[in-house]
């Protein structure tokens, strides 16, 4: 699957390409970096990136939007190269983090998929951005790309939205095609994606650090040469530093919690190691088939406690509100867990660990303790399976709490109306 | 074959919109079945595919009703945990057509699918609607209702929506965790459709049947008890039988 991520660059934006490149070569996994230029000035010492020059320099705003339009079709349409995707970004663009999930969410039903659509955001004036956008290499989103060039030379000819540094005749042509698409009035298939992390822009600097920090966005769009203000600069990167660590330890999380709670959840081998490798908190940690069975188990053995309980409990007799059952129901979940012996394997150690008879919670209690005063007496191997244990029993818990609790106290209150 | 059933609410004061949509929603929708929770003995029906569950007491506020739907989706959730995936339709919803390439769609990537968020209906005050949505019933797909319900109630706490025939709290809040989920920051991921296709409203009744015809609606919102308008729904029909069975 050959991923290709495209762009054009004249001679008068040559900072903004030093600005971007290292992050779109170190921060994604395309195969090829293609950027059109007018010049001979743009170099990178990197055998994905390839510089094309294509044009005679300009360094008028407008035919710069414009040629955006052609490099796309001459690379799409007339040279008709090969990839499977295909992701085009303004030169002002930086790249925080790999977004390989958007071909993932193209690949079944979408052709293209873009931003802004949605935002409602007053300086886009109800358009989508052209500067940022994905696409599978199939027929129809060659139709799309045929389909906008001409609407937008009809608006060029018209002399519509020609004026210098505002939305362009590229950008309106954009998006009219992309509404006809969202509303089934052509034959591509367009799927909406969040600016907020794909291409996030504000005009307002203090509103696009909030942004930044609220929605983690993996594409930064430096606008109105934002890129040359070293203040903005170092306070967006001082913003995303941690960026990374962050999400792969969401990353982490969701997978492995999902693949725990959705038996047809399955975390690919190249996800999980992916996400065992970025995660630094939980790098060595457990192989979630394993505690997918052990969770199974446990919720069949719940479901059986309840039943149980409820053909032992009265309700009316006894008086006993739904607060106090899920109490009880709680209770006896904790013992069921302290009781229950948990064997968990590691492919990777190939270690298997029998234990958590005894009193869990201050076996637990000793090893935090154990860890934190001592760390260095204990081998890696002890740490790591001890780590495991504590992970797993406090994700069970919260996963008992957060997600089945809810479910039960609803059985609850309902088997109460009954009675 | 995607398999998926239909959920609503009908309070007693809308039993003729239920009336009205019910056969539509039978014949035309492909469902595996449908679900009405009421607050009322009153709504009635023959055929095996229509449970009606009277799980609530009867009420014909409108701001209880918005809020019900809550409870229904739960309850629909928590007790059919063999439901794949369900569509919740606003009692004035009619079914012109099936929509089941949404959940073919969902299927490989997402967990919910709401409309209007793309709309800039400057009525709906940017909300997306919760009118019409499709939810795959996984945990994920929980933890959205669940999301939803905590914020509608926080929502209600702090007097947002409370306004009769106003945008409601329940709306807000949907709109709220839906957004979320489209902007990556919850389990859940959020698709958005077309309302043209798959709740088409609209104030204005030429309009409305003008977008009707143009973009082929699946779905069509009776909004503002206009089943109840006899002109006016045969026009729409008219307008629907040009496209329906083509």
């Amino acid at each position: 699957m050959k991923k290709v991520l495209l762009s054009y660059c004249s001679g008068n934006y040559k900072d903004s390409f030093d600005f971007v490149i290292k992050s779109w070569v170190d921060n994604t996994s395309f195969d090829k970096i293609i950027i059109y230029t007018d010049t001979d000035e743009l170099v990178y010492d990197d055998p994905r990136v390839e510089i094309i020059k294509f044009f005679e320099p300009n360094s008028s705003w407008i035919v710069g939007t414009g040629r955006r339009l052609e490099v796309i079709k001459d690379y799409i349409i007339d040279k008709n190269n090969k990839y499977s995707y295909l992701c085009f970004l303004d030169i002002d663009c930086y790249i925080t983090r790999d977004f390989s999930e958007v071909f993932d969410s193209l690949k079944n039903c979408f052709d293209i998929g873009l931003t802004r659509l949605v935002s409602g955001n007053d300086h886009a004036k109800g358009t989508a951005t052209a500067g940022v956008f994905f696409l599978k290499n199939n027929t129809e989103s060659k139709k799309f790309i045929t389909d906008w060039v001409s609407l937008a030379e009809k608006f060029k000819k018209n002399d519509t939205m020609l004026r210098e540094h505002k939305i362009s005749y590229v950008q309106y042509s954009f998006t009219q095609i992309a509404f006809d698409s969202f509303h089934n009035l052509t034959s591509y298939k367009i799927l909406n994606l969040s600016e907020k992390v794909y291409n996030s822009e504000r005009s307002d600097l203090d509103e696009w650090y909030d942004d930044i920090r609220r929605f983690k966005p993996k594409i930064l769009h430096f606008k109105g040469n934002r890129y040359q203000n070293k203040k903005i600069v170092d306070t967006v990167f001082s913003i995303s530093k941690d960026f990374e660590k962050k999400e792969s330890k969401i990353l982490f999380e969701n997978n492995l919690v999902r693949s725990v709670i959705e038996p047809e959840f399955i975390i690919d081998k190249k996800t999980l190691e992916k996400t065992l490798k970025k995660s630094e908190f939980l790098k060595d940690v457990i192989i979630t088939n394993l505690i997918k069975t052990e969770y199974s188990q446990i919720l069949i053995k719940l479901e059986e406690m309840i039943n149980n309980k409820f053909k032992q409990i009265n309700l009316q007799e006894n008086n006993i509100s739904s607060d106090e059952i899920l109490k009880k129901v709680e209770e006896m979940i904790d013992s069921k867990m302290l009781e229950s012996n948990v064997q968990i394997s590691n492919e990777r150690t190939s270690s298997k660990i029998e234990g958590m008879n005894d009193t869990l919670k201050s076996q637990i209690a000793e090893v935090i303790d154990d860890i934190l005063s001592e760390k260095n007496e204990f081998d890696n191997k002890k740490i790591f399976n001890r780590s495991s244990q504590i992970f797993l029993y406090q994700m069970f818990k919260e996963k008992f709490l957060r997600e089945v609790f809810p479910s039960i106290q609803a059985q609850i209150i309902k088997k109460e109306k009954m009675l | 074959m995607i398999s998926f059933d239909i959920v609503s609410y009908c309070s007693e004061n809308y039993e003729d919109a239920y009336n009205f949509v019910i056969n539509s929603w039978v014949n035309n929708s492909l469902c595996n079945s449908i679900s009405i929770y009421t607050d009322t003995d009153i709504i009635k029906s023959n055929n095996p595919k229509v449970k009606i569950i009277k799980i609530f007491d009867k009420s014909s506020d409108w701001l209880i009703g918005t809020g019900r739907r809550i409870d229904a989706v739960k309850n629909f959730s928590v007790n059919n945990p063999k439901c794949p995936m369900f569509v919740f339709l606003d009692i004035d919803c009619y079914i012109v057509k099936p929509f089941t390439e949404v959940f073919q769609v969902m299927e490989n990537f997402f967990d919910v699918a709401v409309t209007r968020m793309a709309g800039r209906n400057e009525m709906a005050h940017g909300t997306a609607n919760a009118g019409v949505w499709m939810l795959k019933n996984n945990q994920a797909g929980f933890q959205f209702i669940d999301d939803w319900q905590k914020t509608a109630i926080r929502y209600k706490q702090e007097g947002k929506g409370i306004k009769p025939h106003k945008v409601s709290f329940a709306q807000f809040s949907f709109t709220k965790v839906a957004t979320d989920g489209f902007d990556g920051r919850k389990p859940y991921k959020t698709l958005i459709l077309s309302e043209k296709i798959y709740n088409n409203e609209n104030q204005n009744d030429i309009k409305w049947i003008e977008e009707i015809k143009k973009y082929k609606s699946a779905i069509v919102h009776f909004k503002a008890r206009r089943w109840r308008q006899p002109q006016l729904v045969q026009k729409v029909f008219n307008a629907i039988k040009e496209y329906q069975n083509i």
